[in-house]
Formats: structure tokens, sequence, C-alpha cells
């Protein structure tokens, strides 16, 4: 049996958010409302010239092996699949948003009556895949990957940011960057053992580049013994 | 890292934390005044007054959270949650909410001198005296779902991982003491503005010892909370500026809510303060208003820490 992750390197990220986009309209989020199963980030950080950076942080459900989200549904609507997606059946779901509390990652959010029938407007009522009011969150693309498709996210990024995989499989890509150490999941700490992992930020590069000449140097890839390949990225500044 | 407060839960969850745990007690506390007649006074009309004022107050704060879910069709779900989900607090406190109520009700029928409309049933007399018959027992029954549902009103809170104010053993603790307070306190007022019976002066002093305890056990818990937040984690930290820099916290829980009705409770007690009605239904008062404004304030000051 699969154990689906996902390992999410913040180098790549460009922040183009293609794959709110594409989350949004495959999984019909009411996104007019800002509610989206997967949201990117924008950060920025420092404080001068030399420190300033801008970081994309891609963020979804974590598909906890021990989920307080479903620890806390009173009614099972929320639920762990054998292959460690978790997902929620709306059918099942009264709304009463424990789980949204539950969750450390805010990867859950409710959809109201009026999102609701907006969302048929939207959509279509014909062309729903959650008809009822309840809460929602990223499923992993649960009916693409059954069919061995990937995620929309993951099929979208145009950074190759997102990468999807199974954990049981050892050949697979992700499992090498989670056994090399190289990515790590979000809040540990909190025993809820997530299946998405992030690459840090190792070297970012600044913006506002002293020569636009600069902006031809590159930045590298370079795979170590087991071939995990290890983002490598080059002070553009100093180079320049 | 950010920080955020929980934004879900908002006053009509702290109304139903508030009325779950206050009405669930009242019900257990009138039902043990009377089933050991506490104060040697009879207690039946404290008994009646406390089961129909827990009832209304459980129906209240169901309300409350009813109104707050998403989809109100689905919420008969809940009832066979804890069949396949023994693990989610929501699903025991909804049976434990819907068995106190009809343990109240069934135990107030004996103590009812004369029901509208159904008075001369026949199988309404037939079910009152079975409710008589085992009086006892129900009033246990309702008591021991009455405790449970203002334990899992603390339970509810503590499942929730990433927030370090709520999730640990305090929370339940705190919800529990303060329900019992607050509960003594309602009951408290039903005496000296509705009974007005001189013959249970014993069980309004027991009452206001007991409450001086406490609210004295309280004040311990919620100092333990001040330290505990100070370090460990930073949205505890954040929870502990948000608690202590909120006026409402400081003023109206911590001091209106629980020291001056310490202070009134212990000065009657010990002759250093008149007792009368007025004073003691003002102390009463002010743990009522202290009950709320700590669920409020403690769900207002749910922090999370995220990593982005």
């Amino acid at each position: 049996m699969a154990r689906y992750a996902m390992v999410v390197d913040l180098n790549a990220c460009i922040g183009c958010n293609a794959c709110m986009a594409a989350c949004a309209i495959e999984n019909q989020t009411p996104f007019w409302a800002g509610k989206w199963r997967t949201t990117v980030e924008d950060i920025a950080k420092g404080n001068s010239e030399d420190s300033a950076m801008r970081l994309f942080f891609p963020r979804l459900c974590n598909h906890c092996d021990n989920p307080p989200c479903v620890t806390v549904c009173p009614t099972g609507a929320t639920y762990k699949t054998t292959s460690g997606i978790v997902d929620v059946d709306d059918e099942v779901c009264m709304g009463c948003q424990a789980c949204v509390l539950a969750c450390p990652y805010d990867a859950r959010y409710g959809i109201h009556y009026e999102e609701n029938t907006e969302k048929k407007a939207v959509f279509g009522e014909d062309m729903l895949k959650k008809t009822r009011p309840s809460v929602d969150k990223c499923n992993f693309c649960r009916d693409r990957v059954e069919i061995g498709r990937l995620p929309a996210c993951v099929e979208t990024c145009v950074g190759n940011s997102r990468m999807f995989g199974d954990l049981d499989n050892p050949n697979d890509k992700i499992t090498k960057i989670v056994k090399s150490g190289l990515a790590q999941p979000l809040l540990p700490h909190l025993g809820t053992r997530p299946n998405v992992y992030y690459i840090p930020v190792t070297k970012q590069a600044i913006h506002h580049l002293p020569d636009a000449d600069a902006r031809r140097l590159h930045h590298g890839h370079h795979a170590d013994a087991s071939g995990v390949v290890a983002p490598q990225f080059i002070d553009l500044s100093k180079e320049a | 890292m950010t920080y955020a407060i929980q934004e879900q839960w908002n006053w009509l969850v702290a109304v139903y934390l508030f009325l779950g745990g206050m009405g669930a007690m009242v019900m257990t506390v009138s039902i043990f005044a009377h089933i050991y007649k506490i104060g040697g006074s009879d207690n039946s009309k404290l008994a009646w007054w406390g089961n129909w004022i827990g009832l209304i107050m459980l129906g209240i704060g169901s309300a409350m959270l009813f109104y707050h879910l998403l989809n109100h069709i689905a919420v008969w779900r809940v009832l066979v949650g804890v069949f396949y989900k023994p693990d989610a607090w929501i699903a025991w406190g909804t049976w434990f909410i819907i068995f106190a109520m009809i343990g109240a009700f069934w135990y107030s029928l004996p103590l009812t001198k004369n029901m509208p409309v159904i008075e001369n049933w026949g199988i309404y007399q037939w079910f009152k005296g079975l409710c008589e018959k085992n009086h006892t027992a129900i009033g246990w029954f309702t008591a021991v779902n009455g405790i449970l549902t203002a334990v899992y009103t603390g339970l509810l809170l503590q499942s929730m991982p990433a927030i370090a104010l709520w999730h640990n053993p305090g929370i339940p603790v705190l919800f529990t003491v303060s329900a019992t307070s607050t509960a003594i306190a309602t009951l408290l007022i039903v005496q000296y503005t509705i009974l007005k019976n001189e013959q249970d002066h014993a069980l309004r002093h027991f009452f206001e010892k007991t409450d001086a305890w406490l609210i004295g056990f309280e004040l311990v818990i919620v100092f333990a909370f001040f330290h505990y937040l100070l370090s460990g984690s930073e949205g505890g930290y954040v929870s502990h500026d948000l608690l202590w820099g909120s006026a409402g916290w400081v003023w109206g829980f911590v001091v209106v809510g629980l020291i001056i009705p310490f202070i009134i409770e212990v000065g009657t007690l010990t002759k250093r303060i008149p007792s009368g009605a007025t004073t003691i239904i003002a102390a009463a008062s002010m743990v009522l208003i202290g009950g709320y404004l700590l669920r409020h304030y403690m769900l207002a000051s749910g922090i999370y820490e995220y990593p982005w």
C-alpha cells in the first residue's frame, strides 16, 4: 500500500501561484471568499539591502500520520485512508469546525451555506464534487492520484518545487530526499507526524542586483551519492 | 514564524462552554443538596429550580453550538459518533449533555406539584411514579452526566494540540472548578431571590464556604497558568500577553470575577463583612460575570504559531 507524501523545495518556488489556481479549479474551492486548499505565503525578510530576501512558502494539508483533525472529529467525517491521505466526507460533516482548530497547519476552512450556493453558480451544480456546506481541505487530489495522475498543484508547478510520491517506495525520488534528511516536516514537536516535507532555503538570491549582468550568473544543482539532487545557490550579490 | 488568533470559535462557543458547564453543575449540585439533605433542610424546591435552570442553560448553550454549525441537517451524525469515533470529545459531550438534560427532567417530575395540561393524564402519573421510585438513581445518573459535561467543556479545548493555552491538563481542571463555582453562585442567587427560605440557612452557609474554597482554588490555577504561559512556547507567551494585557481578563475576570467575591465570601464567613442577601447576590453575580469572561478570553487568546 502506498504512503503518499509531498516534498516542497522552498528554493525552487517562484511564487507564481499557479498551484493555487490549478487546485482551486480542480477542487472547486470558494477562492472568491479567500478560501484555498493550498496557498503560497509571500514572505519578506531582512532589514537592509544585504539581508533583504523574499521567500515563497507553499502550504497545504500535511496529511499527518497522527492527525489531530481526525481525532477531534465527532462524526467521523474526517478520516485517513490506507494510503495516508486525510480526507473529509462532506455528507457526514456537520461543520463544528473542531478540526479547523485542531490543525496546527491552518490547512482547513469552513464552507458556509452562502459560499456553497455560490459554488453551484460558479462551477455548475451538476459538476460539483462536494455539494454540502462543510469543512474543506486538500486531499492530495485523491481522485487524480487514484488513477495514477499527479495532484493538480504538482502537475502545474513551473519550478518543480512540489514533488509528490510514495514513501513506501524506496526508489521514489521523494523517499530518497526524505531519507537524506534534506527535507524536514513542519512543527514535528507537536507529534502530528506530517507527510509534507520542506527543503529549507539554503541561500536565497538577492533580488536587487547591482549589475544586470549578474542575472546571467547561474545557480546550479549537484547530485549526491544517493542520487538526491540538492539545490546549491550562489550569492549573486557577492559574485557580481 | 507567524502568530494567528483562532477565529472559528467566537462568543457563541464561549456562551456554550459557559452555560454548558454551569448548567450541568447547577443540576448536579442541586441534586446532591436534595439527595443528601445538605444543611438538614429538605431542599426539594432548590432541586426543582436547579434542574430546570440547568435544563434551560444547557438548552441555550447547545442551541448556540447548533447555530454555529456549518451544516445543521447533519447534526444527527454526532449522536452515532461515539460508536466509531470514541476519541472525539464532542461526540461524548453531546451524549453527556443529552443524558444530563433527560435525567434532570425526570428528576424534576416527582418534585413538580402540578404539571400544566398533562397532570391528570394516566401515563404521566405512571411515569412520575416510576421516577419517584427511582429518584436517587436518576439523581446520580444526572449528576454523573452533569460532572462529565463540565469536565468535557475543558477537554474539548485541551484536544487542540497547536494552541499552548488550551493544550494542557490545567484547562479541564479550571473549567470544572469554574463550572462548580458558577453553579453554586446561581443556586445562591435562587435561594436569596426566589426561595427566601429561612430554614436553608445552613445550606446557604455551606454553599458560601464551598464557593470561597472553589474561588481560592481557581485563583491558584489562574496563577499557575500565568506562570506556565511565561515560558515554554512562543504561542503561550503571546497568549500570556493577550490575556494579561486585556482589561476584561485582568479587571473583569481576575479582579471582579475572582478576587472581590473571594474577599466578600471569606469576609462574610469570618464575620468581618456583614452577611446579607445583597452582599451574597452581589458576590454571586460577580462570579457569574467572571465565569463567562474566563471562557470568552480563553477562546479569544488561543494562539497558533505557524512556521512560515
